[in-house]
């Protein structure tokens, strides 16, 4: 009996560990660490979409940022492993698709994307997930020193 | 007994497993969950946009890497801080104190930074966001001269201070402490100035014409609130400066580069800032005027 109270109390401590380990403050803190020495943390954007619904768009978050012109920044991108859905970020200035994590023609995609800013103002920022799957997921923003 | 057993160990399991950890004190993690797709730019508020417009780092890293060397003369003092005794007084100063944070940060000198760890937590509790900012541990990484940790942490607890305001009906004290960044941030970067002349500052300077377009406008949305007509005269005044100051833009050619898997996108269009020395320094004289009087509240 001893043994089964280990196993019930093992098996719901690591069921519980393994979902915070998951869509939440550790998924930041992860991500935070994968930016890189020469990388100083600025901001998280995070999202959490539920699937697409039937007839309807792939949902996506937006963010606003505003980037410096003559700085070098750094967005690093980090999916729950508890989702089914992959992110991809876009970056826009207004209407043109500046940066994204994911090239379309090769579909390849990248976990972190360098951005040399060379223009002062607004940037939109998109995070939705490939095929409109449940997702969650984390981009750090940090600037490159 | 062991059945007993079982139910109390099994109860009390549950109940640490529907119980949010205190290590992770927002389980709701996402910022939002939404179904349809979230790009109408009318929707977003003032202040999603002017979130970031003054960061404590950037115009620090800009100052640090220009060879500039460090000076504690630049920073707003630690001593008599019980002065700052409204919230108004407080968010501003909360500001004040978070950029001069990022300064010393950027510099490593983690051995001035308690003085300033000690000031910000006094205000962030006395604004009801001290829960964010936990000051014993970022105590302990100054004394362990931890600087990069100490960087995320005091970066990413103002990240939430200013979030959580935002979102809490407090937009008012958000805009107050974002202000303080800027002027902040202004100030030692228009100080630095004076004695190292050097263009990418100068740019720097002329380019925050834009930040602070956004940033009156954002203060302006609590126009009724007490003591921000006067503060928003003040910001005006130093716009007034910027008038001179032109921003062109040029179209480029876009380079994308791939290095060792990972890929480098250097931007197509340029900002041309066009600023003189002159307007640096009416730019700086007015700053000066503005951050003096709000610190000496």
């Amino acid at each position: 009996m001893k043994k089964i109270i280990i196993v019930i109390f093992l098996a719901a401590l690591f069921a519980n560990v393994d979902v915070k380990a998951q869509c939440n403050e550790q998924l930041v803190r992860k991500c935070a660490l994968d930016i890189g020495d020469n990388a100083t943390y600025l901001k998280e954007f995070k999202v959490l979409l539920r699937k697409r619904k039937r007839r309807k768009s792939t949902p996506s978050r937006s963010f606003s940022v505003v980037l410096n012109r003559g700085t070098h920044y750094r967005f690093n991108l980090c999916n729950a492993e508890d989702y089914e859905g992959r992110a991809v970020m876009m970056l826009y200035d207004a209407d043109r698709l500046l940066v994204t994590t994911f090239d379309m023609a090769t579909t390849k995609e990248y976990p972190s994307v360098d951005f040399i800013c060379t223009k002062s103002a607004v940037y939109k920022l998109y995070v939705s997930f490939k095929e409109g799957k449940e997702g969650c997921a984390v981009v750090i923003l940090s600037m490159v020193r | 007994m062991v059945k007993k057993i079982l139910v109390i160990f099994c109860s009390a399991l549950l109940f640490v497993a529907c119980t949010p950890s205190s290590d992770n004190p927002d389980v709701n993690i996402p910022d939002h969950v939404t179904d349809e797709i979230d790009d109408d730019e009318s929707t977003e508020s003032m202040s999603d946009i002017i979130e970031n417009i003054a960061s404590p780092l950037e115009m620090a890293n800009l100052i640090q890497a220009s060879g500039v060397p460090f000076s504690l003369r630049y920073l707003a003092p630690t001593e008599d801080s019980d002065k700052f005794n409204t919230n108004f007084k407080k968010a501003l100063a909360l500001g004040v104190m978070a950029s001069d944070l990022g300064y010393l940060n950027m510099y490593k000198k983690s051995g001035s930074v308690i003085n300033y760890l000690r000031i910000i937590q006094r205000l962030s509790s006395d604004l009801r966001i001290g829960q964010f900012f936990d000051f014993k541990l970022l105590k302990d990484l100054a004394k362990a001269d931890n600087v990069d940790s100490l960087m995320y942490h005091s970066t990413a607890s103002f990240n939430r201070m200013d979030k959580y305001l935002r979102e809490n009906g407090k937009g008012e004290l958000s805009a107050l402490m974002v202000a303080g960044v800027w002027i902040e941030g202004m100030y030692i970067a228009t100080q630095v100035m004076e004695e190292n002349s050097n263009q990418k500052l100068i740019e720097r300077i002329g380019e925050q014409k834009v930040m602070l377009n956004l940033l009156v406008m954002s203060l302006s949305s609590f126009q009724s609130e007490p003591n921000f007509p006067a503060l928003i005269t003040d910001f005006k005044v130093i716009q007034e400066q910027f008038t001179n100051v032109q921003i062109t833009y040029e179209i480029g050619l876009p380079e994308t580069i791939e290095e060792d898997g990972k890929l480098i996108i250097i931007q197509d269009e340029k900002s041309i800032i066009h600023i003189t020395e002159e307007h640096v320094k009416l730019i700086s004289e007015q700053v000066e005027k503005v951050r003096n009087k709000l610190i000496s509240l």
